[in-house]
């Protein structure tokens, strides 16, 4: 198990590199986060949420139609797609509202890029009673219409970012979190961000990791790849994190957008600085300026990446490969058609790694997919 | 004496009115300028600022822009010069080779809004080592084992901020303010948050103003007409250090 130091460093990575203004919540909230989560009460609860709420665990699914047609390994789905609100994010807002709700806070501040985690945040607002403000760029807003249509119904209230993606909203966010600190809490979907976030969503998304160890027994297979896609990690982390020190090979699909210019890879074409909060790998200029990023998939469009998963990359324990717009599009369409099941664009990504890699395979080897969310919304 | 400094986004809103008013502040009342490296994530600057900053971020160059402070600093023997960025891109530039430019263009103070003493120190240290001086950014909500380990570090000065808001986004309330402020052993600078000028006279322990959002929204309006900025300042000046 990795755990960072007090500081949340990973090694180099991590860190709270944050105005002195959050300093404090982010202490507390870490000292707070270690008492709360070692309560037999608090795991009875989140368990009871993830349970009855949520439809957890979540099956593992076979893809037959798509394993004969490719004549490799076999292709299995960890469909997190079929949680409630269509999305791995939701197991991260129920822990984190539960958070919320012990520190007395009535205010939820979030951001959301695919418009996944603003929907789950605001379908636990609801459940709890809490006020919901999520902040969104304009152009996820134009291209996950139906997301804004369900927070909306869900009584969350969207704060419009002009020109914006995720990076700008998340900007928003973080702002609206210095003006009102003492009645708002700032609930990060992705596990990136300043410490304790990612920790925080590592932990409540590594019940997807956890599940899969009693759901298949691994004997019967020979090579054993995981693939997840990432943006800011928390569908990967969760899902490799259980994983990280055996011998399973886990390879996480960045979107490599249109070129090497017009992307959201920030492994591949990033280098290492400081967005919002922490160390890692983020897409910049050479002034130290974030670019903008290019990804067909909302979720992916987001130019940094978590403290952790720089850290796993740097010590070789995750393989990072980009997967660019027309192969993902292309996938979008085939896999709905041959196996009934619409992915979100974001899995499309790693669907179509396993495509590729399944080639190189025989049917005594297993390819593991996170099916992080489903597809309605990208229609 | 109560001290005024003037906050503008390095050269906005663009070069020749930027360091032409830089160059005539002096006369109406304002004792020394901080200047903003632009940033586009400038997360800790309220609207004004940040849309300053998108504008003219199109042509950014550090070395070309210190460079244009230099020129301004030999031409007109300004006092005081802090410097205002976010951590990112001084580690990009590198930080001892922005160390190196720092001593060469004399710049007095430097600001890092993001910058945490506890995770990496190497740079506070590099800009110690050339005799500048390293200005923390405080607030009323820190605690007290914080605000010590801070004091140990920084002697000179302090950037306080009041706990409410950012750049121009909320009112101050000068009761809680004042009761704060008795937490503060060095000197510092008040800012952030400061969106009404005439409750800062009943505030009586702070020496040092620092305006921002109100110079850039001023200059915004009055850009044709920019003797009326000076008109104000002046006023502003005078109500201060009354």
């Amino acid at each position: 198990m990795i755990y960072p130091n007090n500081l949340g460093m990973f090694n180099i990575f991590g860190g709270k590199y944050l105005p002195e203004l959050l300093q404090p919540l982010l202490n507390s909230l870490f000292k707070i986060y270690l008492k709360i989560i070692k309560k037999k009460k608090f795991k009875i609860e989140i368990l009871k949420f993830f349970n009855l709420f949520i439809g957890r665990p979540t099956p593992i699914y076979y893809c037959k139609n798509i394993s004969n047609i490719l004549k490799g390994s076999k292709i299995l789905l960890k469909r997190e797609d079929l949680n409630f609100t269509g999305a791995h994010k939701i197991n991260n807002s129920i822990g984190q509202i539960l958070l919320a709700k012990f520190l007395k806070k009535k205010r939820i501040i979030c951001e959301t890029g695919a418009g996944m985690h603003g929907v789950a945040t605001s379908t636990s607002c609801s459940l709890f009673n809490l006020e919901s403000i999520i902040y969104m760029g304009e152009n996820d807003y134009k291209r996950q219409n139906i997301n804004v249509k369900k927070i909306k119904l869900l009584g969350g209230k969207i704060f419009l970012i002009s020109n914006g993606n995720l990076k700008e909203a998340m900007n928003e966010a973080i702002k609206d979190w210095c003006n009102n600190i003492n009645s708002s809490y700032y609930l990060i979907g992705t596990a990136s961000g300043p410490h304790p976030y990612p920790l925080i969503v590592r932990d409540f998304q590594s019940i997807i990791g956890y599940e899969i160890f009693q759901q298949i027994n691994f004997k019967f297979y020979k090579k054993k790849f995981l693939i997840a896609c990432v943006g800011g990690g928390s569908n990967c982390l969760g899902f490799f994190f259980p994983f990280i020190n055996t011998k399973f090979k886990l390879l996480a699909v960045e979107s490599g957008g249109i070129s090497q210019k017009k992307t959201a890879s920030s492994i591949f074409f990033g280098n290492i600085g400081i967005l919002h909060g922490n160390y890692s790998y983020i897409l910049q200029d050479k002034y130290g300026n974030i670019k903008k990023t290019n990804s067909i998939s909302a979720g992916l469009d987001y130019p940094g990446i978590g403290p952790e998963i720089s850290f796993l990359f740097s010590k070789n324990k995750i393989f990072f490969i980009p997967i660019f717009n027309n192969e993902v599009l292309y996938i979008f369409k085939f896999f709905s058609k041959i196996e009934g099941i619409i992915p979100a664009l974001e899995t499309s990504h790693s669907l179509f790694l396993s495509f590729k890699l399944s080639k190189f395979l025989n049917y005594k080897d297993l390819i593991l997919i996170n099916m992080s969310g489903r597809g309605d919304k990208d229609l | 004496m109560k001290k005024i400094i003037l906050f503008l986004p390095l050269n906005y809103p663009n070069k020749l009115f930027f360091f032409n008013f830089i160059k005539k502040i002096f006369k109406y009342g304002i004792d020394s300028i901080e200047v903003g490296l632009p940033n586009v994530d400038s997360i800790a600057d309220g609207n004004i600022i940040y849309d300053s900053n998108k504008y003219i971020i199109k042509n950014y160059n550090i070395e070309k822009y210190l460079n244009n402070i230099f020129n301004f600093k030999l031409l007109n023997n300004a006092s005081l010069l802090i410097l205002m960025s976010y951590y990112n891109s001084i580690l990009k530039y590198g930080e001892f080779n922005f160390s190196y430019l720092l001593n060469i263009v004399k710049i007095d103070s430097i600001l890092l809004i993001d910058y945490n003493l506890e995770c990496n120190y190497n740079l506070f240290f590099l800009i110690k080592n050339k005799n500048i001086n390293f200005i923390n950014f405080i607030t009323s909500n820190i605690s007290n084992n914080k605000n010590i380990f801070l004091n140990n570090f920084f002697i000179k000065y302090n950037y306080f901020s009041y706990i409410k808001g950012i750049t121009g986004d909320k009112k101050i309330n000068i009761k809680y303010l004042n009761k704060y402020l008795n937490k503060i052993k060095n000197n510092f600078i008040f800012g952030f948050g400061l969106s009404n000028i005439k409750l800062l006279i009943y505030v009586k322990k702070v020496k040092n103003f620092v305006i921002g959002s109100f110079i850039i929204y001023l200059i915004n309006k009055y850009y044709y007409n920019y003797k009326k900025i000076f008109k104000i300042i002046k006023l502003i000046s005078i109500i201060i250090k009354i």
